[in-house]
């Protein structure tokens, strides 16, 4: 479970990250000179934190085939997609009417979802690339 | 540290002799992996029972209550536990790597992430074994990392 948790903890700071940096290009473009309340930084963190739950869709103890994965990352996208415009929806971040607006949300959606995904594949990476030094280092040893 | 090998007569007891100045855990798994070096697996292939060094044992796997051990081509059966496999050789090159599986990292080739925080251990064999979340700080740990 700590292990998870940690996990869970780390996909939130990377998709934070990438909310902030989407929603900052998003308002210069949008909504150039506008003042801000504090609460938009308690929505962008608690639309991060429910976009972040959808990990649960990748806690199994089984291995996945090539089209479950493909299947898990389209729902993935899907329910992010569906937080986000929700999301805007209910804090009034959009208007619905203008779509450039719409559009241009979507693709910032996109981004995210491929940056957070690919940085915690590159994560994974880069720990098994040491663990195959650690491996060799090993099986030296033990020659 | 030296390393002396002596050659002795056929009426003499064969020995290994560790001289250290402390007995810390690297010495008592060294210890228990040249034990575990001559204790040999008895296993079960259909209706004859064989004994395999746990040198050749690619992984232990525990499917619906019956304990399966691999080795480069062949499968056994063996009547322990996997949690009593783990005990008996987990100060050897076996270690845990999930809920039903002990692998022998001296039979892995590689290690691959997963899409899903958790990684795969490609064997010598080409086989592909999963490593659960939950065992990987142990297996770095192992590893040194």
């Amino acid at each position: 479970m700590w292990n998870k948790i940690k996990e869970f903890v780390r996909t939130f700071a990377y998709v934070v990250l990438g909310v902030e940096i989407s929603t900052t290009t998003f308002i210069t473009i949008f909504y150039p000179g506008i003042l801000l309340s504090v609460a938009l930084l308690w929505q962008i963190l608690a639309c991060s934190f429910v976009c972040t739950l959808g990990n649960i869709l990748w806690w199994t103890t089984r291995r996945l085939g090539k089209t479950e994965i493909i299947i898990r990352i389209v729902i993935h996208y899907v329910y992010i997609n569906f937080v986000v415009f929700g999301s805007a929806l209910l804090f009034n971040w959009i208007d619905y009417d203008n779509p450039v607006m719409i559009i241009s949300m979507f693709v910032m959606v996109l981004v995210v979802f491929i940056a957070v995904f690919f940085s915690i594949w590159y994560y994974s990476k880069r720990i098994s690339e040491m663990m195959n030094q650690g491996l060799k280092a090993y099986q030296k040893g033990k020659e | 540290m030296k390393i002396i090998i002596e050659q002795i007569g056929p009426e003499e007891e064969e020995q290994i002799l560790i001289r250290c100045r402390s007995v810390d855990d690297s010495i008592v798994a060294l210890a228990k992996e040249l034990e575990k070096r001559r204790e040999r697996l008895t296993v079960r292939e259909g209706e004859r029972i064989m004994q395999v060094d746990p040198l050749d044992i690619y992984y232990f796997e525990a499917v619906d209550n019956k304990v399966f051990l691999y080795t480069k081509e062949k499968v056994y059966e063996t009547k322990s536990k996997l949690y009593e496999l783990e005990e008996q050789f987990g100060y050897t090159n076996f270690i845990r790597v999930s809920k039903s599986v002990i692998l022998n990292l001296s039979n892995v080739e590689s290690f691959y992430p997963e899409f899903n925080g958790r990684f795969e251990a490609l064997m010598k064999n080409k086989e592909r074994l999963l490593i659960s979340r939950q065992y990987v700080p142990e297996l770095k740990k192992r590893l040194g990392i």
